[in-house]
């Protein structure tokens, strides 16, 4: 036999053999890794990068960076950034998840104009941009200029928020706006403005890592910001972890002490701890003389909350409250962090400045492992509180000072008469005016107000009655946008560039790695495009693009507590890996030195004119809505999974976030009550206030005391059930009181 | 040339925009961050894995394995979509999840969250079970690894594995499951949910495979997960706060439905049926002269090649179900260890024996005469091999220990469908052949109809009241699967169930009481063709009836899994 066909005979008996048994073919490689290079480690071999670039994340306000692989300049696939002071190489699965939630049918392409059948329709930017235009300026010349307004957000660069405040207010006559940060922050704002001098949340968050007593409030770190618990885990010091939360949450049982408290009895129990430190004298009179005012009458007021009386309120035993009160003592470095357990409350400013006060009395602040730190939820809520001008004025400053009004003028090259003399009406004023018919026009940029806001059903009859209702959006499907007149299809995180300010004050940048779909557009242009068709194109002819209003920031910055004067431009923050504020020109050397982690108040100087911190106060309300006969138990509402983000907009969009989140509504509910009315785990339930009925699934838990039900905040049915009401000093809504109750849902419930 | 002012104004707006838009689509962070970023270099993430990993590989005896700290894991769920990512899966694929436990009481309330991924078995079910030695345990790292060029996407492995690991992908038509990144794990780095996790709750530890098949014994593995005696997973859960006495998986009283698997619900019908159908015949011409005699040469050959074409449909059936189908014929390398295999072996002899048999019918038609030892021995072989055949079938869903597959309950339900359905064949073939040998129907009615009636009638029953002691469990007070099953079955697929019984009963005993009934066929008043569309609805009620009940089978088999973990 020749040895060709010897080899023929090979070759078939190979080709044989291999359909017997393949172990090496397409389906194997699939999943074959190579060295991803960037110092990436394997990676699958079809997404293997030829660039990386980082970015801060833009979901929650954590603020991790993530580190985005590029093929020919597009975003294919991300980890988190390894050396980054925030991250530190790992994110949760949001931010993972990032880049696959831009990729979504739900997403604009075009903008869509309500056509007279009532059914949105697409239509050109030019057709979008007239009617824009037409609609709100008539709106204007009928109404008065007032009578239009916008709703911001927490989730845009600083840039777009800056431009958007500048456009609306000072290029549009509008005087009338707020953010959704109103949600979540408004309430820190207020307690930092008035015990500070100025919003200022003092920490970096290396003081997770360096105290050796850490005080959560209203906060599940765990499910709300995985990667600061991270931080907690890190710290060597064996901390003690005390969690004040009505529910176990998965921090709660982590903690060394959990102090289950009666929803909104946070006030009186925090006074109650003051009150002991001072009966005991645990406290630092030294930095109280030198740093603060107000302490005489503090003490004062806190004398009648007694141990026995706050047990009584908190129903937390008094031997517990002691017990706290001495670690808090016997702490060398005492952090105290709160979220939206005191935020989201009716006397949520009261609630964090109680917090601040423990601070101030014990001298934990401005000292590594110390601070009063609140925990910001959204991206950029922090840029919005310095520069969405809706509040305040651009940079922190006071619609109502002329002086102030006359510093942005100068710095923006505008007419100070432009610039509005009284600060906008709160998100829930701005709802109050639509009903009162003062305001006629609404501009909702990036929020999701029928989902998200308080007492939905009379919210969504709220928006109907508008004249002309714009929302600018990524996604055409979310529950605003559905009730909008016009929509503009926005480009989201990932498709745009700019920067974010975290929780700890760092400002990162984000940049533009995916390309957006159809014709939408970054928000910055679409600012652009309506200032050119508005008519006051030449006010901002200079805001081209987003690094060129950073500079502008700068300016408006400089001199402030928030002065980021310091930073050159995009490129710095990139290699830096962010700069928290402050960061002045001027602090030169001291700057670079320490410009990795930074804290406030290390020289015990504050921002009121005398230099001292305030103690601030005030007697404890009870809630509105109690728990009555008819209503018997209290709904607690609050986060439900890490997979989840606010209103689901993005996070439903990712395949794996979804499976990674409970699909359907549900409520925890003690055992006990669930005997009482009759519920089995997994039955549909209906759940009813005054304001809504909603069904929702049993979860039959221990982690809620008796009496309280949870639901998470996500589903869209959820606020149906919340009671509008707001903390008298920063108007924000408090979602986690009212009244309800529980039934098995029968089969010819209509809901 | 002048212009209208209002249109120059119109075009600089829509340049203005044409730039906007084409800026948008412009992708600049390369260009505009001039920073250079090194393009080699080791994993700059190693320095926070590098002690989550063994230093060496394992001795004889030892084997890599998952270690859990449920202390740290805080259900961030950041592991899952780091092994997505890093893996390249497809967009609904999941290699690992979380799931939760919930118990204990008021003070000390607990919500333990649970990450979970493959547990490379030493004893793997997925392995043991694969038709076509699609899995292999590597001999050096004890790691289960999948090949999935080897696999025909039959998905056994999906109903073997109690952790409900595989997960199928219909596009590839293949399995796929988490291999501990191998690869990584080779070139000394760490996995990706290792990686990822922020609280560092996952590590790659070395075990020692004897003891973790002694200590299975004892079931220590995680509270509310599948017994581990039966693969001895390798995944250490560690922790410091035991879990409450009272731990239930979040999720344990919702059910689940399963899979329906429609082509394996036809094949298993269908060839049930035919089994059924040799079995009839050969009774029937074995002990009644009539057929012997009268119809042999008739509708013997219909009657047998209806048996014939019946189980071949139910194997083609069978074929829809494998994701790649032309490879099914590597289905013989499992025979060792695979009921699987072994079952599609005995169907092979099964196919080969009834077809000889079949033609061997036929020879008369050709002039050939009719040989009837060999009639008799290929007769016995094509029943005998439909039995083992139909064994192996139930044994196939034995194997994979699901409580509402016992042996019991499975063996009766598959050898009452093939007499419910093999038995109406017989009496339509009777009928038949009564007509075409010019015979009164009564009289063969009479004779040997009411008989198969009356057999039909008693297994028809039986059958049904076997599915009806299901729905027993609907009673007990605890949440077995078998509770489990019977709540799917008067729930979710009650509309299923009730149209089984509906089926079941105008087939299997309503039909047959009317052919039976006094002064029906007796005295001759039914129509000879009343009673041969009675008998031909009989079968076809019943056919839709065992599907039916095929479908539950399936769809209600309440799979084991990880505690809480949403199944895939």
């Amino acid at each position: 036999m020749s040895t060709n066909m010897q080899q023929q005979a090979d070759a078939v008996r190979q080709a044989a053999a291999k359909l017997w048994r393949s172990e090496n073919g397409p389906l194997t490689h699939d999943l074959v890794q190579q060295p991803g290079k960037f110092g990436l480690g394997r990676l699958p071999a079809g997404k293997t990068p030829n660039a990386t670039t980082q970015m801060v994340c833009g979901f929650c306000a954590t603020g991790c960076s993530l580190n985005i692989h590029l093929r020919d300049g597009q975003a294919i696939n991300l980890t988190p950034t390894v050396d980054y002071p925030v991250n530190s190489g790992m994110a949760c699965p949001k931010g993972w998840e990032s880049l696959s939630v831009l990729k979504s049918s739900g997403r604009g392409t075009t903008p869509l104009l309500r056509n007279g059948r009532g059914k949105l329709a697409p239509v050109s930017w030019p057709e979008a941009m007239a009617a824009f235009r037409d609609r709100l300026q008539e709106t204007q010349a009928r109404h008065g200029v007032e009578s239009v307004a916008f709703l911001s957000t927490g989730q845009m660069p600083t840039e777009e928020m800056a431009f958007l405040g500048a456009l609306a207010k000072f290029g549009m006559g509008m005087v009338h706006g707020d953010g959704n940060t109103r949600q979540c922050m408004a309430s820190a704002v207020v307690a930092y403005k008035q015990a500070f001098g100025f919003d200022a949340p003092p920490y970096t968050y290396q003081d997770f890592e360096q105290s050796d007593v850490i005080v959560l409030i209203g906060s599940n770190l765990c499910i709300a910001h995985p990667i600061m618990w991270q931080r907690v885990l890190k710290n060597p010091h064996r901390p003690e972890i005390i969690v004040v939360d009505p529910r176990k949450t998965e921090t709660a049982m982590a903690a060394t002490e959990h102090l289950a408290l009666r929803p909104k009895s946070d006030l009186a129990l925090l006074y109650g701890l003051a009150h002991i430190l001072i009966a005991e004298d645990w406290l630092d009179r030294k930095y109280i003389a030198a740093h603060t005012s107000g302490f005489d009458d503090f003490c004062a007021h806190v004398a009648e909350f007694t141990p026995q009386r706050v047990a009584e309120a908190s129903g937390i035993s008094a031997a517990q409250l002691h017990r706290i009160a001495n670690i808090i003592h016997a702490g060398k470095r005492v952090s105290f962090w709160w979220t939206m357990g005191v935020n989201q409350s009716y006397e949520g400013v009261r609630t964090a400045q109680a917090i601040i006060n423990l601070a101030l009395m014990t001298g934990n602040i401005g000292r590594a492992g110390a601070g009063a730190n609140s925990i910001t939820g959204q991206c950029n809520a922090m840029g919005s509180r310095l520069f969405s001008n809706t509040t305040n004025l651009l940079g922190g400053r006071d619609f109502e000072s002329a002086q102030d009004r006359g510093q942005v003028a100068d710095i923006l090259g505008i007419d100070a008469a432009c610039i509005p003399d009284r600060p906008s009406w709160s998100y829930n004023e701005i709802l109050e005016g639509i009903l009162r018919d003062k305001i006629k026009g609404l501009w909702v940029v990036c929020t999701n107000t029928a989902h998200s806001w308080i007492n939905q059903n009379t919210c969504r009859d709220i928006l109907d009655r508008l004249d002309f209702l714009v929302v600018q959006d990524m996604y055409s499907n979310t529950e605003t946008a559905q009730l909008a007149d016009l929509y503009l299809p926005a480009a989201g995180w990932g498709e745009k560039d700019g920067t974010f300010i975290n929780s700890e004050r760092r400002v990162g940048v984000i940049k533009k790695v995916v390309r957006a779909p159809g014709q939408a557009l970054a928000d910055f242009s679409i600012f652009r495009l309506i200032a050119e068709y508005w008519g006051c194109g030449r006010m901002f002819a200079d805001w081209t693009d987003p690094e060129a209003v950073f500079h502008k920031l700068k300016e408006l910055s400089r001199g402030r507590p928030c002065d980021i004067s310091g930073i050159a431009d995009y490129q710095m923050l990139d290699q830096r890996g962010g700069i928290q504020w402050p960061y002045p020109e001027e602090g030169g050397a001291d700057n670079d030195k320490n410009h990795t982690h930074r804290r406030l108040f290390e020289d015990g100087k504050f921002y009121h004119a005398d230099g001292r911190a305030r103690f601030i106060f005030e007697t404890p309300r009870a809630m509105p809505e109690p728990p009555n006969k008819r209503y018997p138990y209290l709904l607690l509402t609050g986060r439900g999974a890490a997979a989840q983000w606010h209103t689901q907009t993005r996070t439903a969009c990712s395949a794996v976030l979804r499976e990674l989140a409970p699909q359907q509504a549900y409520v925890e509910i003690h055992p006990q009550d669930a005997r009482r009315e009759g519920l089995r785990p997994n039955q549909e339930a209906i759940v009813e206030s005054q304001r809504g009925r909603i069904r929702a699934k049993v979860f039959v838990t221990p982690t809620v005391q008796e009496g309280q039900v949870f639901i998470p905040m996500h589903f869209e049915q959820t606020n149906q059930l919340t009671h509008a009401h707001f903390d008298p000093h920063s108007k924000q809504p408090s979602y986690k009181d009212c009244a309800v109750r529980v039934r098995r849902a029968e089969s010819w419930d209509d809901v | 040339m002048t212009q209208n002012p209002s249109s120059a104004l119109q075009s600089a707006r829509n340049e203005f925009l044409d730039e906007l838009l084409e800026g948008q689509q412009s992708l600049t962070a390369v260009t505009q961050f001039a920073q250079t970023y090194e393009s080699n270099g080791s994993p700059a993430g190693a320095k926070y894995y590098r002690d989550l990993i063994p230093a060496a590989a394992p001795n004889s005896g030892e084997q890599y394995a998952f270690e859990v700290d449920l202390d740290a894991c805080s259900g961030c769920k950041a592991c899952v979509t780091a092994c997505h990512a890093l893996n390249g899966l497809e967009e609904n694929e999941l290699w690992r999840n979380v799931g939760q436990l919930v118990g204990g009481a008021d003070e000390a309330a607990v919500v333990q969250h649970v990450t979970t991924a493959c547990h490379h078995c030493v004893d793997p079910a997925c392995l043991s079970g694969c038709p076509v030695e699609a899995y292999e345990k590597d001999p050096l790292t004890g790691i289960v690894r999948h090949l999935d060029d080897q696999c025909i996407g039959c998905q056994y492995c999906v109903l073997k594995c109690p952790y409900d690991v595989p997960v199928y992908s219909k596009s590839k038509g293949i399995v796929r499951k988490c291999d501990m990144c191998h690869d990584r794990l080779a070139a000394g780095e760490a996995p990706a949910c290792v990686q990822a996790c922020p609280n560092q709750a996952i590590r790659i530890r070395i075990v020692d495979q004897q003891t973790l098949v002694d200590e299975s014994e004892a079931s220590s593995f995680l509270p509310a997960a599948p017994d581990p005696a039966y693969t001895v997973p390798t995944t250490v859960y560690k922790s410091n706060r035991p879990l409450p006495q009272n731990a239930l998986p979040a999720d344990f009283f919702s059910v689940q439905r399963t899979h329906g698997h429609l082509p394996l619900v036809f094949m298993l019908v269908l060839t049930q049926m035919s089994v059924g159908a040799f079995l009839i015949e050969q009774i029937m011409y074995s002990y009644f002269s009539f057929f012997r005699e009268e119809l042999a040469a008739s509708v013997r050959p219909l009657h047998l090649f209806a048996a014939l074409g019946l189980g071949f449909l139910g194997l083609g059936a069978s074929l829809f179900h494998l994701g790649r189908p032309q490879y099914a014929f590597r289905a013989v390398l499992g025979l060792r260890t695979s009921w699987l295999s072994r079952e599609i072996v005995a169907f092979g002899i099964f196919a080969a024996a009834s077809t000889a048999y079949v033609s061997l019918a036929f020879w008369p038609y050709f002039g050939l005469a009719a040989h009837d030892g060999r009639q008799t021995v290929l007769g016995a072989a094509a029943s005998a091999s439909g039995l083992l055949a139909l064994f192996c079938s139930v044994m196939v869903y034995v194997d994979t220990r699901r409580p509402c597959w016992k042996f019991s309950q499975t063996s009766a339900k598959f050898l009452l469908t093939s007499l419910v359905l093999g038995l109406p064949i017989a009496l339509l073939i009777l009928i038949a052949g009564a007509a075409l040998n010019g015979q009164a129907l009564h009289s063969v009615m009479t004779d040997y109809g009411r008989l198969l009636c009356r057999v039909l009638l008693v297994v028809g029953a039986a059958k049904m009241v076997l599915e009806v002691s299901e729905l027993l469990h609907l009673k007990g007070r605890q949440h077995t699967p078998q509770k489990r099953r019977a709540l799917l079955l008067a729930g979710e697929l009650g509309m299923i169930t009730l149209r089984r019984f509906f089926f079941g009963f105008v087939g299997g005993v309503a039909l047959p009481l009317v052919l039976l009934a006094e002064g029906g066929m007796r005295s001759g008043q039914y129509h000879p063709l009343f009673v041969g569309v009675a008998t031909l609805l009989i079968l076809v009620l019943l056919t839709i009836g065992e599907l039916h009940e095929r479908y539950l089978f399936f769809a209600a088999s309440v799979a084991a899994k990880m505690p809480g973990v949403p199944a895939a």
